[in-house]
């Protein structure tokens, strides 16, 4: 493999690993302050990115418009998920069973894909033309440009949100201990409804900018759900940069893997190397070792 | 919040319950097999759905220790069904072992693997463990896709012999489905027993407060990887028998989907009990075969049903049900 080959397939990793870091990032950000894993993130992914292009067809608008349209949706959308499904089991369930109640959910929005869309691959248009940029012998298609632009926004949101805001700092509060928070008047239910909300535009970021490179259909919800949160662990649940890192990792271990193997091989490497984690390591590269063994 | 109890055991669900229902049960029991042993002749359309609901049943029984009892959430049964079904298919097909000889054999196999697995994964801690087991259902699904030569890759394993007993070969619906009964019974007893004694009792105090539990004597370690290792046990001989009345097995038979929809019928039906996994393997295989539209709506209604029955019925259809008329008694 030559010089300009591998760069390219770290780059395609890279890409893929942006989309990886936008659903750990989501994931990452309502276990900081409700200790929920919404399994389901990745679900929403492909639920966002089918609304895309559906929304692109019906409309016939530019993308951009599209884009915010999703991101629209799914910012609402999540915050109802957060208040008709999560907030009544959180209230009832143990961690154990709020973690079923995101798979169910999981299912759900694979049912409704089948459902709606029925069992045919999709995929849209780039936002930008199908010409890629060439340099130094290096393909770079225009449409890595929005999906790294969609990961660089949603992070310096969030990160402008939570240490340059007053609700941010509320965040950050309730992050570090739910209880002490609302005992000083916080409204735990109210962040993580935030919460939620941020994670379904995130999630609706990462399905429309990178439909247009791939095929997604009913059935890719799991894989995308069961990798986010692989990233999410291996940076450390709970932490941002952790969860950008670990995803851009996995999307280049990915993307190495299968470059002398199958894809699902590949994959079985990367999820391997996630429960040698959990076990050797298992809060991950950025977080605390207490809150996962006994 | 960690600290929050699990599901609180059901009236007598682990001591044999009141004089009465403990007066009732062999009679139950006896309708229940005359039932069994007429179904066939009764709705004879519905006997491959039987076999299938009855591998499931076993299956879920087994998860029932594990999760129900023993509080340990585990999404991976299907890397066993997956050793028991692949691992039994080969041995028959490609080295010619007797079939019921491959099955017993892979069923120790997965004895043996769950056993180490258990020693590493049942140290995490309650939903990491939950997700440990869901990389394992996904690295089985993507190893009997990705090891082509061996698994027949994505369009599966062909070719796999009928069950053979001495003299008799179980080809039919009708014999796979009273072999699949006689297993299923003897594995309801098991389980039954088990949960009854001092095992099961065990398992319920780990559920409950397993620091409390190993102050008692009682080493969670030890009685967790047990569940795990009958859990994988079942597993194993679900899968063989699947992949033996099929003469066949692929990647999606032992899917993320079908780990997700193993505990959705244990969660379903109701766990700690006999009958919840029943009626969950009823209700998850039986729903698809009523049609071609419900089939199209099956997976978001078991989404859906999965997500109301944990927040607001977390003891399940029939432990709801028990409950219930536990409550009308005087």
């Amino acid at each position: 493999m030559n010089m300009v080959d591998s760069i390219q397939v770290v780059l395609g990793g890279l890409i893929v690993g942006c989309v990886y870091a936008l659903i750990a990032v989501g994931m990452s950000l309502i276990y900081s302050v409700s200790r929920i894993i919404n399994l389901a993130q990745g679900g929403f992914v492909v639920l966002a990115a089918l609304t895309a292009v559906s929304l692109q067809q019906r409309l016939g608008t530019s993308p951009f418009v599209v884009l915010v349209l999703v991101v629209l949706i799914f910012t609402v959308g999540l915050g109802a998920v957060d208040i008709v499904v999560m907030r009544p089991a959180a209230r009832r369930a143990t961690p154990d069973q709020v973690l079923l109640v995101t798979v169910g959910v999981l299912q759900t929005i694979g049912g409704l894909l089948l459902l709606l869309w029925g069992s045919l691959p999709y995929t849209m248009q780039p936002f930008t033309g199908a010409k890629p940029l060439v340099i130094g012998g290096v393909k770079i298609a225009t449409q890595y440009f929005w999906i790294v632009g969609a990961l660089a926004l949603a992070v310096a949101g969030l990160w402008f949100l939570l240490h340059r805001t007053g609700l941010g700092l509320t965040m950050r509060a309730t992050a570090q201990n739910p209880e002490a928070a609302r005992l000083n008047g916080v409204d735990v239910d109210r962040v993580r409804l935030i919460a939620f909300g941020i994670s379904g535009a995130m999630a609706a970021l990462a399905g429309a900018t990178v439909i247009p490179m791939t095929f997604l259909q009913f059935d890719t919800v799991t894989p995308y759900a069961v990798t986010g949160f692989i990233a999410a662990v291996i940076g450390g649940l709970g932490s941002t940069a952790g969860a950008v890192a670990g995803g851009l990792l996995l999307g280049v271990l990915e993307g190495v893997f299968s470059r002398y193997t199958s894809s699902s091989l590949a994959e079985v490497a990367a999820i391997a190397v996630l429960i040698i984690l959990l076990l050797l390591r298992p809060a991950g590269l950025f977080g605390r070792v207490s809150e996962v063994r006994r | 919040m960690d600290s929050r109890s699990p599901v609180t055991p059901p009236e007598g669900g682990g001591q044999g319950g009141s004089r009465t229902e403990r007066g009732l049960r062999p009679a139950l029991a006896a309708v229940g097999l005359v039932v069994a042993l007429a179904l066939p002749y009764v709705l004879p359309g519905t006997t491959s759905l039987l076999v299938i609901v009855g591998v499931f049943f076993l299956i879920v029984l087994g998860l029932n220790l594990l999760m129900g009892q023993a509080g340990q959430t585990s999404l991976g049964q299907t890397l066993f069904m997956a050793i028991g079904g692949y691992g039994a298919g080969l041995l028959a097909l490609k080295l010619h072992w007797p079939t019921a000889l491959a099955a017993a054999g892979m069923a120790v196999v997965s004895a043996g693997v769950a056993a180490v697995l258990g020693a590493a994964f049942l140290r995490l801690r309650g939903y990491y463990l939950a997700l440990a087991t869901l990389g394992l259902a996904v690295i089985t699904q993507n190893l009997a896709t990705g090891l082509g030569p061996l698994t027949g890759g994505p369009s599966g394993l062909v070719g796999i012999p009928s069950l053979r007993l001495g003299p008799i070969v179980f080809f039919s619906d009708q014999a796979n489905y009273y072999l699949v009964l006689v297993v299923c019974g003897l594995g309801a007893w098991f389980v039954g027993n088990l949960q009854r004694g001092q095992t099961g009792r065990a398992l319920s105090a780990i559920a409950a407060d397993p620091q409390a539990a190993a102050m008692l004597g009682i080493k969670p370690s030890r009685y967790k990887t047990r569940a795990f290792v009958v859990s994988a046990v079942f597993a194993s001989l679900g899968g063989s028998l699947y992949a033996f009345y099929f003469r066949f097995i692929s990647p999606e038979m032992v899917g993320v989907t079908v780990a997700f929809a193993i505990v959705i019928m244990l969660t379903l039906g109701g766990a700690r009990t006999l009958a919840g996994p029943l009626i969950g393997a009823l209700l998850l295989q039986g729903l698809p075969m009523a049609g071609q539209r419900v089939a199209l709506w099956e997976p978001l209604v078991a989404g859906l049903v999965l997500i109301v029955i944990v927040t607001y019925f977390p003891l399940g259809i029939w432990g709801g049900t028990r409950a219930l008329i536990g409550r009308w008694r005087p």
